[in-house]
């Protein structure tokens, strides 16, 4: 393989293989729910095998043999199970949930530095151990099919697992059916789905096995084996296919079925009353043909939205032109049409920009998964009890802005376990339930996606935190207590310190790095907490940062971008509205102060030459919190593509990025959330 | 005429990797089944050559697609390998039974896949 190609496979095999990553993430919480509710549904277990497999097969092609070792001994593991040679305990699952956090750190690894050196010796251990320790759990299934009358041909088609799932749906009692069918080339992928998704709903899909022979030339067979505790009028009611044949395939008991309730140690096979494994579950299967997903890096998405954002400059400039020309008399019929064309253009363009951004979007039930994993392994460390659930799983988000957002989730997860939600005994006195509950809730609101982050712990104990700030010496005594003063509190830098550090939440990463976080991705964070009832976090996110409509305005000959999604209103006002009260500039509006700032004043700008009779005013705020930017002039209104800023810039408060503009200049945009602290803070502090 | 080869794997990373290792080879002309079905969908439309195919996959697995491609009078003579791992032993003796005439093992250097697809052709070929 040439460098290049060897480049292009890693980056090809990092995204395939997160990929199959948080699928495994995803089978392994389903897994663990069954295992609780004694219905494992078999397919997921053969699910995260594939994913396993896959991931040993991709990883030795590339030369990352840790990750090859690691998958390898799980792919193992997981056999086992899948084989019925290993029951599923809490122990096994422990296991897994280990083996795949070190699998992430070792492709997180590799996308760093290009290599795998990673730590993988507790898991490979712990690994043996359990595959060493199976013996005494559960026999093999020893006997082979001799008692099962099937065809030949159909028998010798059967992978180990299909065998061993036919095998167990016999132990189980179940009987056996052939459905075959007959179906269209074209469509069939479609009508299988459907058959296999209705079948399942009654028992489980064995195998599905093409075939050519003997059939019309524009079509295809398939024979299907399903093992399942109804009779065959259950059978034909739901299959609503006409060329389907059902046929009961006979086999003598030599194979005893064997009671659930004499093996307790597998709840991975005790359905309940005893039907197979997982009836109690529909199997939709996983037919999707991947070829039709293309995985495109997110980069090229940014340059096509780029020119995007250019197109509809140019676009304005046509508009421009048009309007130019129809004050010319002898140029307005030309003129009406160029207005027409570019309206068209317009909407086009519209329609792309839509396009693009919808490709960017992800679920954010992506993170709330990994967020099930760190709950999990946390309240195991903790010793607390927690139930975790969330909703609005399928909201969707940008996907750098579901990226970006793991960390500061984590971070308040680690809090709320570690600080929140008490201890059990602790619970059962205050009259609680022993089980501490965490939810993670998402929904849109507008522009706007919302996560909430709640649990019914203790709460925070603002005077306790008002206490420690002072003693640590990061503000003066006053009084002026609410949420939004106690969020801040929090979120000092240094306020989370070294003796708070528990094995929990750990490393260090304080409150500030979380409000940096979302601020840096134009959110907001908010607060609600009551002493002994619990807290919750609001977290504010635009839905996208790839583009955005813009305020543009000019102070001191400079221009600035404000998002639009921040801004409520523009006002010109009298010279003599705006007042000075405590060396603060405010004015009153609708019967309410609103704290000002001079854009100019907070970056130092060269004074303006703007007349001191009128004030142009910015109101702009996120949620509750509102403050008036005082600037030179008001431009426009234009789409804005946010470019990544030099760490320079980033140092520089207020600046949340940058756009270019229609001459290729860089514009900067400002960072509302943190202005607004600014002018609160001033006001509050005084 | 160019050599056109099917390559059915889940994986988007290793059906490049083949695909690119085989391009590498010449005149050759490499078709992409993202899944067994896909595959079922291609080939019946389509005269290949060669067939490659995985065994792990999520619709319907290699050994069915092997019994499928030798039952279709098109493809009962055509050269299929079947892509394993050292593990699935056992599925692997069940695929040759079925038809496929040979098998590599994951991983592979791309020389051994080079070596076994020429190998294949020449034997196979009348």
């Amino acid at each position: 393989m040439t460098q290049r190609n060897q480049d292009k496979a890693v980056t090809e095999f990092l995204a395939e293989a997160e990929d199959i990553l948080e699928g495994i993430g995803q089978s392994l919480i389903d897994l663990e729910s069954g295992m609780k509710s004694g219905a494992v549904n078999p397919e997921v277990i053969n699910t995260i095998f594939r994913g396993a497999h896959s991931l040993k097969g991709l990883s030795g092609m590339l030369g990352f043999f840790r990750v090859s070792e690691l998958s390898h001994t799980l792919e193992n593991l997981l056999d086992n199970l899948r084989l019925g040679k290993l029951a599923l305990t809490g122990a096994v699952m422990d296991c897994l949930f280990e083996s795949l956090e070190t699998l992430n750190s070792l492709i997180a690894k590799i996308g760093q530095a290009g290599d795998d050196d990673v730590e993988t010796g507790p898991s490979l251990s712990h690994i043996d151990a359990i595959l060493s320790g199976e013996d005494s759990e559960k026999p093999s299934d020893g006997s082979p099919l001799g008692g099962v009358e099937l065809a030949a041909s159909v028998l010798e088609v059967l992978t180990e697992y299909e065998e061993h799932r036919l095998m167990e749906n016999i132990r189980q009692g179940a009987r056996l059916y052939e459905v075959q069918v007959t179906l269209d080339l074209t469509t069939f992928d479609d009508d299988l789905q459907e058959l296999t998704k209705t079948l399942g709903t009654l028992g489980e899909v064995i195998t599905t096995l093409p075939s050519a022979s003997d059939t019309p030339e524009s079509t295809i067979r398939f024979n299907l084996i399903i093992g399942t505790p109804h009779g065959e009028t259950e059978l034909r009611e739901v299959i609503t296919l006409d060329t389907a044949v059902l046929r009961e395939i006979q086999y003598s008991t030599e194979v005893k079925p064997v009671q659930a309730a004499s093996r307790p140690s597998r709840p991975a096979e005790q359905g309940a009353q005893g039907r197979p494994a997982g009836t109690e579950q529909s199997f939709t299967g996983e037919l999707k043909g991947l070829t039709k997903t293309v995985r495109v890096d997110i980069t090229k998405l940014d340059a096509l939205m780029n020119s995007v954002g250019d197109l509809i400059q140019k676009k304005n400039m046509l508009y421009g032109l048009a309007w130019e020309m129809k004050k010319e008399s002898t140029l307005a019929g030309p003129a009406n049409d160029l207005l027409r064309i570019t309206d068209a253009v317009d909407r086009k363009l519209q329609e792309l920009q839509e396009g693009i951004l919808d490709v960017r979007m992800i679920p954010i039930g992506q993170i709330f998964n990994r967020m099930a994993r760190i709950v999990r392994k946390l309240s195991n460390a903790s010793g607390k009890k927690i139930n975790f659930s969330t909703s609005g799983e399928d909201t969707e988000l940008d996907k750098l802005v579901i990226e970006d957002m793991a960390d500061p989730l984590m971070h308040i997860i680690r809090n709320a376990i570690d600080h929140g939600i008490e201890p059990p005994e602790e619970r059962e006195r205050l009259g609680k339930p022993v089980e501490g509950t965490i939810r993670l809730d998402a929904y849109q609101k507008g522009n706007h996606v919302v996560v909430e982050v709640s649990d019914d712990g203790a709460g925070i104990d603002a005077e306790q935190v008002y206490a420690k700030a002072i003693a640590k010496g990061l503000l003066e005594e006053q009084d002026n207590l609410d949420e939004d003063y106690l969020l801040k509190l929090l979120c000092l830098p240094g306020f989370s310190t070294a003796d708070e550090i528990t094995e929990v939440s750990g490393r260090g990463v304080g409150m500030d790095v979380v409000k940096q976080n979302i601020s840096a991705l134009g959110g907001v964070i908010d607060i609600q907490t009551e002493l002994g009832r619990g807290t919750r976090f609001f977290i504010t996110l635009p839905i996208t940062l790839a583009i955005m409509p813009a305020l543009i305005v000019r102070c001191s000959k400079q221009t600035f971008a404000i998002p639009l999604n921040a801004v409520s209103e523009n006002l010109i006002v009298p010279g003599d509205a705006v007042r000075t009260v405590e060396q603060k500039e405010v004015i009153r509006l609708r019967g309410r102060t609103l704290s000002l700032l001079r854009l100019q004043e907070i970056f130092r700008l060269p004074p303006s030459e703007n007349p001191k009779n009128k004030a142009h005013i910015v109101v702009a705020g996120l949620a509750e919190k509102k403050i008036g930017i005082i600037v030179d002039e008001f431009l426009d209104k234009q789409e804005i593509v946010i470019k990544s800023i030099g760490t320079t810039l980033k140092k520089i408060r207020g600046i949340a990025g940058a756009t270019e503009t229609a001459d290729k200049r860089a514009r900067l945009v400002l960072d509302v959330s943190a202005l607004i602290e600014e002018a609160t803070q001033g006001v509050q502090t005084a | 005429m160019a050599i056109s080869i099917l390559i059915v794997e889940d994986s988007s990373t290793m059906r490049s990797l083949i695909a690119s290792t085989l391009e590498s080879l010449g005149d050759y002309e490499v078709i992409e089944a993202g899944s067994g079905f896909e595959a079922l969908k291609i080939l019946p439309g389509r005269r290949f050559d060669l067939i490659i195919t995985d065994i792990n996959m999520p619709d319907i697995n290699g050994l069915e697609l092997v019994n499928f491609v030798r039952s279709h009078p098109r493809y009962r003579e055509t050269p299929l390998m079947i892509v394993t791992t050292e593990k699935s032993a056992e599925d692997r003796a069940k695929g040759i039974a079925l038809g496929a005439n040979t098998y590599i093992t994951k991983p592979f250097a791309a020389e051994a896949l080079k070596a076994a697809v020429l190998q294949l052709l020449d034997e196979t070929r009348v």
